[in-house]
């Protein structure tokens, strides 16, 4: 990969990676930080990266410091705290902010899948490469996740 | 079929309990099309049950017996439901579910909750890529190409620097010329960057030939922008860099980033991504290998303390022409600016 096409890979994925992580650990300047990471991670690594799969690479490194940092994060935080971060009284304002608030009651793995499925497009065996899990792994977790999503916003009254 | 123009009359048949199946299902569709008719549902009686009682998707099957359809049972409909969004079912699937469909027609506004529940971004962007970026560089193919290299990078920079432009015009064209101190070298006319390596590579013969005698490759170069390539990051080229080493010039250090390179960083960067560890001098001169660390020592020598500032600056601004003479010890390097 050369630098032009290392700074296209900024260009045109940088957002993407950007909400994908935030849509995970809904924090602004973590998300910054790990946008930040994956890119430097990229530009130490890029002689070795086909210039063809700069996005799923970017995801894939994104999501490997995603897990580091939620790791961190559960180690420093209380198992107490966690739990009402999920389970905190739901305020809604729009559809949206509604559904983001079912995806945060998944688990971590059921959230990145249906992150990576929904907001970037990517079939199974795609988010099977960048997650590390089997193919069929992910569409469990898919299904899981949308039937949880789903039985979570009927329970509030959501109408979409 | 209901739409807005008979929408009330439908409800009014919904409350009483006139509507069949399908058309429960209609309503509901319908409603999940125009959420806000909803509140005018539910005005229209105190007495009916709130719509969303009714229209919760969990309860609809506690009112209604799903009947089954092949393989497809109230056991295991939403997983129907889940794969024929993700596109997962066969032809002869999607006609199973049609089917189930149509004999269960108020599930129908179940499935389409599913395919109406998708993550979405709120277009948030990530507004720091240039800092993201790096600079795109040439890669010399042997060691005067290398040392041109360091010279344009310094010469642009710092061009680009005292004059104050942060950005390269396209039409603006930058000669220069350098060579060893000893003269009679072949004379190369190149007009960018790519054509510099391009005439080196033709010539590489005759200046392996005249090694040790003489350099003297006047160039011209348009269009600083190409490939000239290093256009290092302004904010740090000269961030450490002294006025005293710069006598007729005024350095600012405004604009400044906090994360600047120092100079010898941003060159160590500049010979390291164009070098790598194995040296300049493959497919020249072996014998007397340069290596990057050679280059960078070499281009930070004039900076050392202990050492006599060389470089300096010739002309003046005026007429629109701008000159800089740059001495590394074993080159020397002239600037102007057009």
């Amino acid at each position: 990969m050369t630098a032009s096409e290392y700074n296209r890979c900024v260009d045109e994925f940088a957002d993407g990676v950007y909400r994908f992580v935030l849509k995970n650990i809904r924090d602004t300047e973590a998300a910054k930080d790990i946008v930040q990471d994956t890119f430097e991670k990229m530009w130490r690594l890029r002689e070795g990266i086909d210039a063809n799969k700069g996005k799923s690479y970017l995801f894939t490194a994104a999501y490997r410091t995603l897990i580091d940092f939620t790791r961190r994060k559960r180690q420093n935080v209380s198992d107490e705290k966690l739990i009402s971060w999920e389970s905190e009284t739901v305020v809604a304002h729009d559809v949206k902010e509604m559904i983001d608030r079912a995806l945060g009651t998944l688990p971590e793995d059921q959230r990145v899948v249906i992150t990576l499925r929904d907001m970037e497009g990517y079939s199974y065996d795609e988010i099977g490469e960048i997650t590390g899990f089997s193919e069929s792994q992910v569409k469990v977790y898919i299904y899981r996740a949308r039937l949880a999503m789903k039985k979570y916003l009927v329970s509030l009254e959501v109408l979409l | 079929m209901i739409g807005m123009d008979n929408y009330e009359i439908w409800f009014i048949d919904f409350l009483d309990g006139k509507l069949s199946s399908g058309q429960e299902a209609e309503l509901y569709t319908f409603l999940s099309l125009h959420p806000d008719l909803k509140a005018e549902l539910d005005d229209l009686s105190v007495d009916v049950p709130l719509l969303f009682e009714t229209l919760h998707v969990p309860d609809l099957p506690l009112k209604k017996e799903i009947k089954p359809v092949g393989n497809i049972t109230e056991a295991n409909y939403e997983q129907i439901f889940i794969a024929s969004r993700e596109g997962d079912l066969s032809s002869s699937e999607k006609l199973g579910l049609e089917e189930f469909l149509t004999i269960n027609p108020f599930l129908v506004f179940e499935k389409s909750y599913y395919e109406k529940l998708t993550v979405s971004h709120r277009g948030e962007r990530f507004l720091q890529k240039n800092r993201l970026k790096r600079s795109p560089l040439v890669v010399p193919l042997f060691r005067y190409a290398a040392a041109a290299s360091v010279i344009v990078l310094l010469g642009v920079g710092i061009a680009r620097y005292n004059l104050g432009i942060s950005h390269q015009p396209a039409e603006m064209a930058l000669s220069y010329t350098w060579g060893f101190p000893k003269t009679g070298y072949p004379q190369v006319e190149v007009t960018n960057v790519s054509n510099v390596m391009a005439a080196a590579q033709t010539k590489k013969h005759e200046i392996t030939e005249a090694m040790g005698r003489s350099v003297n490759l006047p160039m011209r170069i348009t269009g600083i922008d190409l490939q000239v390539a290093v256009p290092l990051p302004t904010h740090g080229f000269n961030a450490n860099i002294s006025e005293s080493h710069f006598p007729g010039f005024s350095i600012q250090e405004n604009g400044m980033d906090d994360d600047a390179l120092s100079f010898r960083q941003v060159v160590g960067k500049v010979m390291e991504s164009s070098f790598g560890e194995s040296g300049l001098s493959d497919g020249l001169r072996k014998e007397q290998p340069i290596t990057a660390k050679d280059m960078v020592d070499l281009a930070a020598s004039p900076f050392k303390n202990d050492k006599q500032p060389v470089l300096s600056t010739t002309g003046d601004n005026t007429g629109g022409k701008r000159r800089i003479k740059l001495n590394l010890g074993i080159f020397e390097a002239d600037f102007a600016l057009h």
